[in-house]
């Protein structure tokens, strides 16, 4: 009979540490565990008593691979609060700058976290021997989506430029026209991106689940509109913990989240699954030719939502260069008037929706802050996607199931950092 | 021999190791000259056996005294990489309330026992050989380190302060501007990132070995800064020096 | 030579010409409220009104970091000189800004030639324009850069509408030979122009209490003046005073490798005698180690030492370094003054 004892300590390949446990005795499943030993950071106590220009510069730090994320949701929480209003150019500026972390975090993802996977290799290093191409490909992509955050946000980490009510630095207009030209470029190497993983298999596994991402009914939405359910219709960001409810659970070190269902899921796919009709149109083919269709329950095409949204996100962005050297970039000083009050910021950071809410006081000191981020979101659909895939594949070595789990978790492509200091730790090993 | 680096993480965003995956133009070639054989962010192999550690975060749990001490008996040559890891940076704001508040804050009623200290840099537990300061750490410090190592150079960093690169940027000073810096004390290297991009210095490099703490505390009073303003925003990343005390 | 006017329209339209004809100009263009030098679009960007600016011009003859020579260090290591010194105009140029760069001409060429600096200098063509709205922390007048009538190839005066050009050289002569427009200028324009200057001399409000040609004197009898110690006492070592100094020309030369550690270059970069490490030596020494020690150098430097070798003062008056300084302690003529006061 079956013995399984499946202990994959720290997940490789995924933006902080997360563990799996599996143990099954004569053929019966007795435990499957995801759980997080990462170390807690303690934001929301960090923040408390900051002004809210030092919680726009920490912020950031929550996480390096979603920064502009934080930041941005930051901000808008921010500005909620103080009834701040932004131009049209700052929100042009901000949708770019949002843009490029998108696709820096999805390219980092599908071709240097997830890739190597489905060529058999244990890391994007050995591929520039065997596949220099794709390794070239990757790089390019890479650099693009980094100097597009080094144009727009003022460095690829940690962006420096966005603040509350605007921006302090605007790039030149003959630096947005050139960065256009390399968008469009970037098409190409995308086309071939997409080729590569049409050829690839992935794992056929499907879990009906509720998808949750933010829509606007103008466009795919990334940093505006309201809560959407593919489960129960749309909801405003302020009511956000009615959807997030967080809970604990005893087997599990982790916060939980749940909402309609046993769990719920965040992310490319999520977006996908709620907004698939508003990608552009370059977008849409590749999804077809990718076969990625909504309402698709398979958490393994997360890599493919992501890539079909890394091409939205270029045609947009190629869009929204146009709207501001059309208009000119003016200098503006940020209209900012500090009073109390409450504001909640909720944004699609690339592992899905990212919610921060501040409460301030008169001088604009923060009194009370809570982050909900959207890896932890994800762990209970994480979980409850191994109970299911386990039974199912039962039969294979322990090899092959240990290694589709850690596929599961990277297609989620967690981010366990930031998510971590709202999460219960313990060691397991 | 190419020699063997892993990269290591403790308590950061992880930045820092992103960072190395944003070498675009470097890598193939740094591939040629050294074994990449842990790096958990980036890579499932991971081999025990290494020469060259980078460390990337701070020490905040007990688990983690006892992984770097490991660590250090292993590699030849350790290196803090990023603010965290060199000055325990942002995480050493914790240090200013008791672990029991932070956690009650946090995790609520439902808090019981983590496992979390207070915050400090590498070398509060181990001896570290070289630094790479800055939330991130810098890319050409980076790779001018490895070249270093490589050739059996010596490596040092700047010891002037931001306002001297800040200059030679064309910046118009902050306090021009009405509004207050750490670049005077702060030390250079990132070529004044922040002042070029429209911000103030944070500090994140950690200070030059002699700063004029007294001359710049007493500038940035003249500047509008209360006492408790100025530790504020020295505790923003050195919140473990005595400056922020 | 006579002296020329120019119209102030046509003098946009004549820059305009040299950019349509591939002329590379660097010019004074507003930032944030002050006034830097930059490469010019367009003649639209030019402030020829400007009060002083950031950085001086004297680095685009001495960059902050330049390459001396490629080199690579294969089984058969070899070496090339680099000189990059491609011909641009250098568009208005103060005075004093001038005289810095006629120091900088005599520090590279005396003794040692220094072939990257002297190509660049042959590669620019100065055009210099009267400073008449001086910086509050300039003391021009008492250093003797308030005014020039040489070290420029043209040097333009606003006189209210229009600008009278001096000519310099012939290289002058042969700029101005494209701009049809200029005109013969009268005894009235010239008048004018004296006027303004007049004008512009009564603006400084920092002045030196010792002759010139008497700092050297001065400063020998001052070294072991408590005044030193009291003055650096708040010094930051920032180095903000020598960064954004038009005369000082220190570097330091290093050498830089590719990731396949063969190529490489050796590059020299601006150093300054007010950072820590500047006299910092092998073995752990260092000649300046403590801040009054450095601070004390850099006012020989200006006020003394360069004098006494090149036979021109380290220092024009222009006010930088005084502006740049935090600590409010950078300023020549201040320290010079309270010298004097202590010596009397």
């Amino acid at each position: 009979m079956k013995e399984l004892n499946i202990n994959v300590h720290h997940v490789t390949r995924v933006e902080g540490h997360g563990n799996i446990t599996v143990n099954a005795r004569n053929g019966k499943l007795e435990e499957i565990i995801w759980s997080i030993p990462e170390s807690p950071r303690f934001f929301e106590a960090m923040f408390r008593g900051r002004s809210y220009e030092d919680v726009t510069w920490m912020t950031p730090r929550i996480c390096g691979i979603c920064s502009i994320a934080h930041s941005t949701a930051s901000i808008q929480a921010t500005e909620a609060a103080f009834g701040v209003e932004i131009s049209e150019q700052t929100l042009l500026l901000r949708k770019l700058l949002f843009h490029a972390e998108t696709l820096q975090s999805h390219v980092l993802h599908f071709y240097f976290l997830a890739a190597p996977d489905f060529l058999g290799v244990g890391s994007v290093f050995p591929l520039v021997d065997t596949h220099t191409e794709v390794v070239l490909r990757a790089l390019r992509l890479k650099k693009l989506a980094n100097d597009l955050a080094d144009l727009i946000g003022g460095r690829k980490t940690h962006p420096l430029t966005c603040v509350v009510g605007g921006f302090a630095k605007l790039p030149e207009v003959s630096e947005l026209k050139a960065m256009r030209q390399k968008l469009v470029q970037a098409m190409d190497d995308m086309q071939e991106t997409v080729k590569l993983f049409k050829g690839l298999e992935i794992p056929n596994f499907t879990r009906e689940t509720e998808y949750i991402a933010l829509k606007d009914p103008k466009e795919y939405a990334f940093i505006n509109g309201d809560i959407a359910s593919t489960d129960t219709g749309s909801t405003s960001i302020n009511s956000y913990l009615d959807i997030t409810n967080e809970f604990c659970v005893p087997h599990s070190t982790a916060k939980f989240s749940k909402h309609n269902r046993d769990s719920y899921m965040v992310g490319a796919l999520a977006r996908f699954n709620n907004n698939a009709r508003q990608l552009s149109p370059a977008a849409q083919k590749a999804a077809e030719e990718l076969g990625l269709k909504a309402i698709c329950h398979n958490p393994y095409m997360i890599s493919i939502a992501q890539i079909v949204e890394t091409i939205h996100v270029i045609e947009d962005a190629i869009n929204l260069i146009d709207k501001l050297t059309v208009r000119g970039l003016r200098g503006e000083k940020p209209p900012v008037k500090v009073r109390a009050g409450r504001g909640i910021g909720a944004v699609e950071a690339p592992r899905g929706i990212l919610f921060h809410d501040y409460t301030y006081d008169d001088k604009g000191i923060l009194v009370n802050a809570n982050c909900v981020i959207p890896t932890n979101q994800n762990h209970n659909n994480i979980q409850k996607d191994m109970e299911t895939l386990v039974p199912e594949i039962i039969d294979q070595s322990q090899e092959e199931i240990t290694l589709r789990l850690e596929m599961l978790v990277r297609a989620y492509d967690p981010c366990i950092s930031c998510s971590t200091h709202f999460l219960k730790v313990k060691f397991t090993q | 021999m190419k020699p063997k680096i892993g990269f290591f993480d403790f308590t950061s965003c992880e930045g820092c190791q992103l960072e190395v995956l944003n070498f675009e133009g470097e890598l193939v070639e740094l591939l040629k000259l050294v074994d990449i054989v842990n790096f958990r962010e980036a890579m499932t192999e991971k081999s025990d056996d290494y020469d060259i550690a980078f460390i990337d975060g701070a020490i905040t749990t007990e688990a983690g005294i006892s992984r770097i001490k490991k660590i250090r008996k292993q590699a030849a040559v350790l290196i803090a990489m990023g603010t965290c890891a060199c000055l325990g940076g942002i995480n050493c704001l914790k240090n200013f309330r008791t672990m029991e508040e932070n956690l009650k804050i946090v995790y609520g009623d439902a808090a019981h026992y983590y496992d979390t200290i207070p915050a400090r840099p590498v070398d509060a537990v181990v001896p570290v050989d070289y630094y790479l300061p800055g939330c991130p750490m810098n890319k050409d410090e980076f790779i001018t380190l490895v070249k270093a190592l490589l050739l059996n150079k010596k490596a040092r960093l700047p010891n002037y302060p931001v306002c001297v690169e800040c200059k030679l940027a064309g910046n118009v000073c902050v306090f021009e501007k009405g509004e207050t810096c750490l670049g005077p004390v702060t030390r250079a290297g990132c070529k004044a990132i922040c002042v070029t991009s429209g911000r103030h210095c944070w500090g994140c490099r950690g200070l030059v070995n002699d700063p004029n703490i007294d001359s710049e505390k007493e500038i940035l009073q003249k500047h509008g800064l209360t006492t408790a303003d100025i530790l504020e925003r020295f505790r923003h990343f050195n919140g473990y020096l005595e400056v922020s005390k | 030579m006579t002296e020329k006017v120019l119209s102030k329209q046509n003098l946009n339209i004549f820059i305009n010409t040299l950019l349509s004809r591939g002329e590379e100009i660097v010019g004074v263009k507003k930032k944030e409220g002050k006034y830097a030098f930059g490469k010019i679009a367009d003649a639209e960007e030019v402030c020829l009104d400007y009060d002083i600016t950031l950085l001086p011009p004297s680095m685009y003859l001495l960059p902050q970091r330049e390459a001396l020579l490629k080199f690579n260090i294969a089984e058969r290591p070899v070496a090339s000189p680099v000189i990059e010194a491609n011909p641009f105009i250098l568009f208005g140029v103060h005075p004093y800004d001038i005289k810095a760069i006629e120091l900088l001409d005599t520090a590279f060429s005396t003794d040692n030639l220094d072939t990257n600096y002297l190509s660049r200098r042959e590669a620019a063509t100065i055009i210099g324009v009267d400073c008449l709205n001086p910086n509050p922390n300039a003391f021009c007048p008492s250093m003797d850069t308030a005014f020039t009538d040489k070290g420029y190839d043209l040097l333009l005066t606003d006189i209210g509408d229009s600008y009278v050009i001096a000519i310099g050289s012939e290289r002058g002569q042969a700029l101005l030979k494209g701009c049809p427009d200029t005109q013969e200028a009268t005894q009235v324009e010239l008048k004018r122009k004296e006027e303004e200057r007049q004008k512009a001399l009564g603006q400084y409000k920092v002045a030196l209490d010792t002759p010139l040609e008497k700092l050297p004197q001065l400063l020998d009898k001052s070294w072991n003046s408590s005044l030193w110690e009291e003055r650096s006492e708040a010094c930051l070592s920032c180095g903000s005073c020598v960064m954004v100094c038009p005369t000082c020309f220190c570097f330091d030369v290093q050498d830089d490798i590719e990731l396949d550690l063969v190529e490489g270059e050796r590059y020299r970069q601006k150093d300054a005698c007010m950072l820590v490490d500047f006299a910092a030596v092998a073995g752990g020494g260092n000649f300046r180690d403590d801040k009054t020690s450095r601070y004390r150098h850099r006012m020989y430097r200006k006020g003394k030492y360069i004098m006494e070798r090149f036979g021109k003062p380290g220092c024009v008056g222009c006010g930088r370094c005084a502006s740049a300084c935090l600590a409010e302690i950078a300023s020549p003529a201040e320290t010079f003054n309270l010298m004097r006061g202590e010596s009397k």
